[in-house]
């Protein structure tokens, strides 16, 4: 998906936000719940994967 | 000669409302303006576009326009494309706006601030409104509005979109001549794209750093509630409640309205035959206009329960989350989870469905919608469906349990549900589209209660789009079917009933040859004709056809006769029939609207009457083994 990362992008995914992971409701984790900021977003795995992370255990 | 488009700009200045989506922007359109509100479409695309009047306190007449609402400046969606067209003075029929309204959530302005830096960029005159300014005090969030202002270059103001004088600030800034003029643009323009997300963000960060507002307060009550209805367990056990609860509401509540227009359009045909000469003129006024008209109004009591739920749970916000639970059941036969509504709504009538698939993103995911939403069982089917049932299933308990017409009811409700997920899943299967995996991305919204006059408002102009469609379009086919039906008259000294003699009688008999290997006889098959016009119309067609005189309920007395005449496996072919076959052109006529050419509902004609046919013929064969 070359577009991902841009949509992202717009949505508010950029470098240095905080994200963290709210929930794995169905099986296998897809689609993910996920807040950026102060919003909540449901992304599929595949657009999830368009993401680094490093993780903030603070 | 070719048609050159002319457009009427009505005067006043045009005010265009520009935000992020669940900003609040239409509640604050509907504060602003009340109900002088006209919701037409945009030139050439299907993407609904609202404009409403405002008055300010000064005595200035304002043309309102709420933009649909978008992420960014570089559309997605249809409907964000609209957006960013519009400002940008690129729409065909549209003037640029004179002034632009940023609507921002107070709460989340870390996303919002991005757009506003977007809008800002295109030099038009624009302003800001912290909406939600109210809910962002009780989080804790407090901005310093002149601050904000001064940091951005930008008039701000606070409004409270769900008060009465919310928007009290607002309407008191539209006086003031500065906010007209246009911006002085110093800003440096980046036009590579990424980058400028990538400036704007920090421009954004280091503006929230400055005006100490640079902490994140997430909204901890809708993260609870979500604990419960996004639970594995809980989430889908609750939508399914809901589900039920929603249609339960549908059918009972529905009941008495729709017998008053039932009523109220039998007493009219009543009266009009009574005063009109018996001829040719008082047959089309009281069977193609009355009737046919009544025939379709009469779900408009269905269809409104049905959206005023769906605005409630959209208001709400938890449409969203609705979607996303069964984002991968619909995932799994290749649509997401944005196809849910346009499916539910087609189970009260695929008109409003079909509308209601706009807010699909993706176009691919858009024509398989709307390809699949006439399988879903609409109210039409169900005068059809209760007519065989109650003359050909035994009302009798299986299992000493369940109830066996209501067991049927069921099965067809499903037969139609997986038919739908069957043609998905064959179009994901074997198209190249089909196989490509596509984006969700879909925000969870917080919760908010629904404010019962943004649903009154969302209804009132649903009900006027689907009235729109009745007075138009379904009025057309149902006059043109009436004419089938009607002429060439019987020949002087005709044994048979008149409607023999009509086209639809000779179609009639032509098509019952075809018709005739599932199980149809040509009483069948000349009342599917006038049928096309709405599935519950075959029932009086049929009763046209056994000569039962119009005054009698033909409901009641076309049981006992059929059940005599007709053998069992073909009731049930019938019924297979009628959940599949395209039986209503005012649900293809709308396929045309929204598609914009004849390639979909041609396809959507022909697949669903192979389907039938299909269907039908199995049920046919295999019935006739066990009778």
């Amino acid at each position: 998906m070359p577009d991902c990362a841009r949509q992202l992008g717009e949505l508010g995914f950029l470098p240095g936000e905080e994200i963290v992971i709210l929930r794995r409701t169905m099986p296998g984790s897809d689609p993910l719940v996920v807040r950026i900021g102060v919003s909540t977003f449901a992304l599929r795995k595949a657009e999830a994967a368009c993401i680094d992370l490093t993780a903030d255990h603070a | 000669m070719r048609e050159a488009p002319v457009y009427f700009h009505a005067t006043g200045p045009l005010v265009a409302l520009v935000g992020n989506p669940n900003c609040g922007k239409t509640a604050i359109f509907n504060r602003l303006t009340g109900s002088r509100q006209k919701v037409a479409n945009y030139a050439g695309v299907t993407v609904e576009r609202k404009e409403g009047r405002l008055v300010t306190p000064g005595h200035k007449t304002l043309r309102i326009l709420d933009l649909p609402g978008t992420y960014s400046l570089y559309p997605r969606s249809l409907d964000e494309r609209v957006t960013c067209d519009v400002l940008a003075g690129r729409a065909v029929g549209e003037k640029q706006p004179d002034l632009v309204v940023c609507v921002v959530d107070a709460t989340n302005l870390r996303r919002s601030l991005r757009l506003v830096l977007g809008v800002q960029r295109l030099g038009l005159p624009c302003l800001v409104a912290l909406n939600m300014s109210d809910e962002a005090r009780v989080r804790g969030i407090h901005i310093d509005e002149a601050g904000l202002a001064n940091e951005l270059g930008l008039p701000v103001v606070s409004t409270v979109a769900i008060q009465a004088g919310g928007d009290q600030a607002l309407r008191d800034l539209f006086d003031q001549p500065y906010i007209w003029q246009p911006p002085d643009l110093s800003l440096e323009l980046l036009s590579e794209p990424i980058g400028q997300i990538q400036t704007d963000h920090e421009r954004v960060q280091a503006i929230l750093r400055k005006l100490n507002l640079d902490h994140l307060t997430p909204d901890f009550k809708s993260e609870k509630l979500d604990r419960f209805l996004l639970h594995p367990v809980w989430g889908p056990l609750s939508l399914v409640v809901l589900l039920f609860l929603i249609f339960q509401a549908m059918f009972s509540w529905a009941e008495v309205p729709m017998d008053l227009i039932k009523d109220s359009a039998d007493w009219l045909a009543r009266i009009l035959s009574e005063f009109l000469p018996d001829n040719w003129m008082r047959s089309l006024v009281v069977d193609g206009v009355v009737k046919g008209a009544g025939s379709v109004i009469v779900f408009l009591p269905q269809i409104l329960i049905l959206f005023g739920f769906i605005l409630a749970l959209e208001e709400s916000g938890y449409l969203p989350r609705a979607a996303y639970l069964l984002d991968r059941l619909m995932g799994s036969v290749g649509l997401s989870g944005r196809s849910f509504i346009p499916l539910l709504s087609s189970f009260a009538c695929a008109i409003p469905g079909i509308i209601a698939t706009r807010t699909i993103p993706n176009a691919r995911d858009r024509t398989v919608t709307m390809l699949i939403a006439p399988l879903m069982t609409c109210s039409a089917r169900l005068p059809v469906y209760a007519l065989l049932i109650s003359a050909f299933i035994p009302s009798r308990k299986i299992f000493g349990f369940f109830e066996l017409q209501g067991l049927v009811i069921f099965v067809l409700y499903f037969a139609g549900i997986f038919g739908a997920m069957g043609v998905a899943w064959v179009l994901k299967r074997f198209t190249a589209a089909g196989r490509q995996i596509r984006p969700l991305m879909m925000e969870l919204p917080p919760y908010r209660l629904p404010l019962l006059r943004n649903i009154v408002i969302g209804l009132w102009q649903r009900a006027g789009l689907f009235l729109r469609r009745v007075g138009g379009v379904i009025m057309i086919l149902t006059l043109a079917l009436w004419f089938l039906a009607s002429f060439p008259g019987a020949p002087e000294g005709a044994t048979g009933l008149p409607i023999e003699y009509s086209v639809a009688g000779i179609i009639g008999h032509a098509l019952a040859v075809v018709l005739a290997p599932i199980g149809f006889n040509w009483q069948i098959s000349i009342a599917l004709i006038p049928g096309l016009a709405a599935r519950e119309v075959a029932i009086s067609a049929l009763g046209t056809v056994y000569a039962l005189s119009s005054t009698e309920n033909v409901a009641e007395a076309l049981g006992p006769m059929i059940s005599q005449q007709w053998s069992i496996p073909t009731a049930l072919s019938l019924l297979a029939w009628y959940v599949f076959a395209p039986q209503c052109l005012s649900t293809i006529a709308t396929i045309r609207r929204e598609s914009g050419n004849w390639k979909l509902p041609v396809v959507v004609l022909v697949y669903l009457f192979a389907l039938a046919y299909f269907a039908s013929f199995a049920t046919y064969r295999i019935a006739s083994a066990f009778w």
